[in-house]
């Protein structure tokens, strides 16, 4: 009896538990299979969470490594006034102080207000980037959509106050999002974070600084506060520079925090690459400090020095007006000029420095040699059943050697050099020496001027030998200097290095870069050494001659086009040279436009205007750079001579 | 027949005692588990978190350092603190235009007894005009 009636509870307690056990089991089919999208929308709805991850420009470095332009993280900080609490009433004084603001201030921004309702035409839909939760299989139950665009997380933290998106935009919305200060350092926010605020948080943006200020702006550009690359190298290295964002993709708890173990998708940012520059921030301060010595001086429209080795690699690049890349929003707008890198975006007549060319051509062609004497004296002569005018002199000259031609000057000189090699050798050389095309400079860089042998006028051959019809760039008569000082190679003028990785490999490396041999090194070699005559005793600039070294140089004046004519008060002054001599280590290009109203005499003449801050910069270097004299000891020798003086 | 009832039941209720207990203690095994697995997240969030703070006070402070050595900056100071530091500009190479030997034997033996003193400076006298 009482086994039977055990027997029987035990049947009926197995029973009720599998009944138990079905009842649950169905209750979860029911819950994970029937009702399991209306339980799942407003769950999917409310807690997938986007976390985008800002990645991190590269920095722009020097030569040495030092960081020119970097990029820091601030915090755009603001308040929710909705999701404040009364008790911490008593920090807000503190904090005021901590960000500067006064308590006043604080006090409203901290005071919940609405926005009035949106008016009804709807707003414009933004293009988004969707992402989709892969679990979901595409049905749209758990579509959302985030706005990942660099532009959109830039405008985010750009307003001052932010409405609740979910709110129905036809009332009164409140007010959710009140910008205190955009500009907050990582170490300042520590500090806000500790105390505690409820409802004061941050957004986290990288923001990009120059550390050494107006230091190479020119080359180096800046970035929006967009956070667009809108000129220089930060938007021609954009590419390397920008990395790439990242992002999670998981689920929030009700407090708003980050579920990490529910992260179902990750996109690891990728900060940006470095760009490591040619340029030596200790030369460039040099060339920056001649450029505002003589800006001082003699008051320029403009003016631009290069420094450069001999593989073609930027040391330094600056021009006079400057600008501010942390401040540039504050150049006014008609003086936007500042901004633009002169020294490859406009072009002038590079004058007597052009000489260079039909020398080294003559030499080439074996027409001539740096001893042949050529009259000076004719001021006109018959060439292809023509009689030309040649151009006038500065002072008579009467019968000089080729070197003389170059190391006084001689527009008739050059004008006969060019004669004897005629029209299309002329230009051949013009064109291996860089004229009338692009270098490959990094942005914004124009041909200049070198017209087709069509459409030359007859007198051109007379006049482009002395750099007259031809325009160049700064940077293209620079690295037609640099064709003699490499020994007759053209090669492409570069600026940056190398591109490396956010933990120091190289991804890239830049190496010499040639573009074409425009003479032989022989040549070269022979022009170099009539150009020393140019820094010597009886040259048109002793006053760039460095004691010690042998500098070959050229200097060049030409006059401006005002109105359509040639004005003889308006010129841009030249000095673009090299040194030592035998063995060049530095290529030196100053170029100052229209100094005539301070210069001496009021004629901005290369050797006046520039050929002294060639010197200046010259002997800065020397010690910098470890320039010692090379090839020959620095005794006179005779390149150059007088008519009737010693030969 | 009878006698094989209580021997189900008590084996029904053996099994579902034990389906009970295993697959409660797999349950809390899992929830253990996923408890953990959680606990491992956020400490490795936080560890990340903590590391690109870092990253980021460095960077900061890098920053600074490097706008604090801005040339113009250390111009500014050199003449404030008035430290009176020149660029170099000497030229590191003397050029000797005399005889190099008599110079250098000159410079060897050179000595406070061979020194010859610094000729005097030579008087000069200005007349007043009346």
């Amino acid at each position: 009896m009482s086994r039977g009636f055990a027997s029987n509870r035990i049947a009926l307690l197995g029973v009720v538990l599998f009944a138990c056990f079905t009842g649950l089991g169905v209750r979860l089919v029911w819950l994970h299979v029937v009702d399991r999208e209306d339980i799942l929308r407003p769950v999917v709805r409310a807690r997938p969470m986007l976390i985008p991850e800002m990645a991190r420009r590269g920095d722009i470095l020097d030569a040495r490594g030092a960081r020119l332009a970097t990029s820091r993280s601030e915090i755009v900080l603001g308040v929710d006034p909705h999701s404040l609490l009364p008790k911490d009433r008593k920090k807000w004084p503190e904090l005021a102080a901590l960000i500067g603001m006064p308590e006043e201030e604080l006090g409203e921004k901290f005071t919940p207000r609405y926005a009035a309702p949106a008016p009804e035409t709807p707003p414009p839909q933004p293009v988004v980037t969707k992402a989709e939760n892969a679990d979901d299989g595409g049905d749209g139950v758990a579509a959302f959509t985030f706005d990942l665009s660099p532009t959109a997380v830039a405008a985010e933290s750009a307003g001052e106050e932010e409405t609740d998106p979910s709110a129905d935009p036809r009332q009164p919305r409140p007010i959710l999002w009140v910008k205190l200060r955009d500009d907050v350092p990582e170490s300042l926010h520590e500090k806000i974070r500790r105390l505690n605020i409820q409802g004061v948080y941050g957004r986290r943006v990288y923001r990009r600084v120059y550390p050494s200020n107006q230091l190479g702006s020119h080359l180096i550009g800046f970035v929006n506060r967009e956070q667009q690359a809108a000129a220089g190298l930060e938007s021609y290295a954009d590419f390397y520079l920008r990395g790439q964002q990242g992002w999670r993709l998981g689920e929030r708890d009700g407090r708003n925090r980050e579920l990490p173990q529910f992260a179902v998708r990750e996109v690891p940012r990728f900060d940006g690459y470095n760009v490591r520059l040619s340029i030596d921030s200790t030369v460039q301060d040099i060339v920056e400090q001649e450029l505002a010595a003589l800006a001082a001086k003699f008051r320029p429209a403009k003016a631009s020095i290069i420094v450069s080795d001999t593989d073609g690699f930027i040391l330094a690049m600056a021009n006079h007006p400057t600008f501010n890349p942390n401040e540039y929003n504050k150049v006014p707008k008609e003086e936007e000029v500042r901004m633009k890198n002169v020294a490859v975006t406009d072009v002038y007549e590079p004058g007597s420095v052009f000489k260079i060319v039909p020398a080294a051509a003559a030499l080439e062609e074996r027409l001539v040699s740096s001893r042949t004497v050529i009259d000076c004296g004719v001021d006109r002569l018959t060439y292809n059943g023509r009689v030309l005018k040649l151009p006038a002199e500065d002072h008579a000259m009467g019968r000089l050697s080729v070197a003389e031609i170059i190391s006084h000057s001689s527009n008739r000189g050059a004008a006969q050099l060019g004669m004897m090699l005629g029209e299309e050798r002329l230009h051949r050389y013009a064109s291996a020496f860089g004229f009338g095309a692009r270098l490959g400079f990094p942005n914004g860089e124009v041909r200049g001027k070198l017209h087709p042998v069509k459409k030359w006028y007859p007198i051109d051959i007379t006049r482009i030998p002395m750099g007259h019809t031809v325009s160049s760039t700064v940077l293209q008569m620079h690295q037609a200097m640099s064709v003699i000082a490499t020994g007759g190679v053209l090669l492409r003028p570069q600026i940056i290095r190398q591109i490396t990785s956010p933990t120091g490999d190289v991804v890239y490396a830049y190496d010499r870069a040639e573009i074409g041999r425009a003479v032989s090194p022989e040549t070269a070699a022979e022009v170099a050494r009539m150009l020393i005559g140019v820094t010597r005793q009886g040259g048109t600039a002793t006053n760039a001659a460095i004691e010690g070294f042998d500098v070959a140089g050229k200097t060049g004046t030409s006059q401006k086009i005002i109105d359509g004519r040639y004005s003889n008060r308006h010129h841009v002054g030249s000095f673009v040279g090299f040194f030592p001599a035998q063995r060049p280590r530095v290529v030196i290009s100053v170029v100052v436009d229209d100094a005539d109203r301070a210069a001496a005499g009021g004629n901005g003449y290369g050797r006046v205007v520039a050929a002294p801050s060639f010197k200046r910069i010259g002997e800065r270097l020397i010690p910098i750079l470890g320039i010692r004299p090379g090839g020959e000891p620095g005794v006179p020798r005779l390149l150059a001579r007088h008519e009737g003086g010693r030969r | 027949m009878k006698s094989k009832s209580p021997v189900f039941a008590n084996q029904l209720l053996l099994c579902v005692l034990v389906t009970f207990c295993t697959g409660g203690s797999i349950g809390l095994a899992a929830v253990w588990m996923r408890h953990q697995i959680s606990v491992t997240a956020r400490s490795n969030r936080d560890l990340a978190a903590e590391v690109a703070r870092l990253e980021r006070l460095i960077d900061e402070q890098k920053t600074l350092l490097e706008t604090e050595q801005a040339p113009d900056k250390l111009r500014g100071l050199n003449a404030t603190m008035r430290l009176g530091l020149v660029p170099m500009s000497e030229l590191p190479v003397l050029q000797v235009t005399e005889n190099v030997i008599e110079r250098m034997a000159r410079r060897a033996t050179r000595g406070p007894l061979i020194e010859t003193a610094a000729p005097p400076a030579p008087v000069t006298f200005r007349l007043a005009r009346n």
